[in-house]
């Protein structure tokens, strides 16, 4: 039996294709790298990642451009279908100007991604590691085998990744809200450095309402491996690797359960 | 105190505008949309009642705040800017500021070497040239505001983020 087969769409200016598509092959995914203007056989793949980057150089607005491609009428299509839908940093910032998450009201931009802000003033962009926890495991097909308050360490690097919501997304926000930034004890994130971009409510990553689209501004598959779990990290993860890092053995990192549910999903529905 | 408008726009091509316009005219199917410029409308307020004195200040703070303006690659207008000079278009600006007003403000090191210049508030402002085509000029607007204006789906709207992004509009002469 065959492995399901999952899009990792490249737009002009991603540029964490490869390494999403290594973490996702990683985890069983048949995974392929497609051009943003190659949407033609798109309908044919089980998944779709919209990974990080630039795409068009974040002209207008991150995500923005992208946003209206023909490529992302084929996406839109196979989420109202039920196929997952994963958009990380970038990907995420599409999938908000697509309408498609949180879907509360098809097809209406309800999640905005706003440039960083810390204590009310711009502060650029953001690249470091924070920890996010898991809020509503249930919510998603991504986190399901999560348990509700998990504290996962994970990289950031955006400008423009301040959750805002509109008054109906904000009603339903205890069941789209899936990661939250957090401190190291999982204590949700007020304020600067833990809440890194002064997102509403810390949000890190919301769901749609069907739950097989997730937008995610941290990077999942750059935390995918052990190995890639820094010093500056603490707790049990850190100890993990340590553990086995001298024998030079390095296995699946913090965020394995999202990628096996991801896939088990896709793999569920072939 | 008086304050005073200075629009900044790149000298060579936007591709900020390229991008835009393109994805108008082919995505959204607006092809009314002439064309697209984009600028940095800087709101200068300065400490004085007399208006010359003002601009003569703000041009001169302009060309010494090199944290301001890059003068290698972007060009300056003070004052307002004009709309198309053909009879056959109409031109409409879109200011689109931060919702929030403290995101508004520009902090520069070189404000402190002009005590006349109080507070520097920045924004974008999009000039958008439509072909009339026999539509009266109310409904052109109407329209080019619903297909270029606020984002509410992938269908509709581009320039603005209404979750967090103000806009007005106006006709320019």
């Amino acid at each position: 039996m065959t492995n399901p087969r999952l899009a990792v769409i490249q737009f002009p200016g991603s540029n964490c294709e490869y390494e999403t598509r290594r973490a996702a092959a990683y985890y069983g995914f048949d995974a392929d790298i497609i051009r943003w203007n190659a949407a033609d056989n798109l309908d044919q793949f089980d998944a779709y990642i919209l990974p990080g980057g630039f795409s068009y150089q974040d002209r207008v607005r991150a995500g923005a451009i992208a946003a209206k491609l023909p490529i992302m009428d084929v996406v839109t299509r196979g989420a109202a279908m039920g196929k997952p839908v994963l958009g990380i940093c970038n990907g995420c910032q599409i999938l908000s100007e697509s309408g498609l998450i949180a879907g509360v009201s098809l097809g209406d931009i309800e999640v905005g991604m706003a440039p960083n802000i810390r204590d009310g003033h711009p502060i650029g962009f953001i690249c470091d590691w924070r920890y996010v926890t898991v809020s509503n495991p249930s919510a998603s097909l991504f986190t399901r085998y999560f348990d509700g308050g998990d504290i996962l360490p994970v990289p950031i690097n955006h400008g423009e990744g301040r959750f805002v919501l509109n008054h109906p997304a904000q009603a339903q926000l205890s069941e789209l809200a899936t990661f939250r930034y957090c401190d190291d004890q999982g204590t949700l994130a007020t304020t600067f450095p833990d809440n890194p971009n002064g997102a509403y409510d810390a949000l890190a990553g919301v769901c749609s309402v069907q739950g097989n689209v997730l937008g995610i501004m941290p990077h999942p598959e750059r935390s995918a491996f052990l190995k890639q779990i820094p010093l500056s990290i603490r707790g049990p993860w850190q100890m993990k690797k340590q553990s086995v890092f001298s024998e030079g053995v390095t296995g699946a990192g913090p965020w394995e359960k999202l990628f096996v549910s991801f896939y088990d999903y896709a793999k569920g529905r072939m | 105190m008086v304050d005073v408008n200075v629009y900044v726009s790149l000298q060579q091509s936007d591709l900020h505008c390229i991008s835009a316009f393109e994805s108008i005219r082919h995505s959204l199917g607006f092809t009314a949309l002439k064309g697209l410029r984009r600028y940095r409308l800087l709101r200068v307020s300065v400490a004085t009642e007399s208006k010359d004195t003002a601009e003569a200040e703000v041009r001169r703070f302009i060309g010494m705040a090199f944290d301001i303006v890059n003068p290698n690659k972007e060009s300056v207008t003070f004052g307002d800017i004009s709309g198309s000079p053909d009879s056959r278009d109409v031109c409409i600006g879109m200011e689109v500021a931060p919702m929030e007003a403290s995101l508004r403000g520009v902090s520069a090191p070189s404000l402190a070497r002009f005590p006349m210049i109080q507070a520097v508030d920045q924004c974008l402002f999009w000039v958008l040239t439509l072909a009339k085509d026999g539509m009266d000029d109310a409904t052109l607007i109407r329209t080019a505001e619903a297909h270029c204006g606020p984002t509410r789906s992938r269908s509709q709207g581009l320039l603005i983020n209404p979750l967090f992004e103000t806009v007005s509009v106006r006709r320019l002469s």
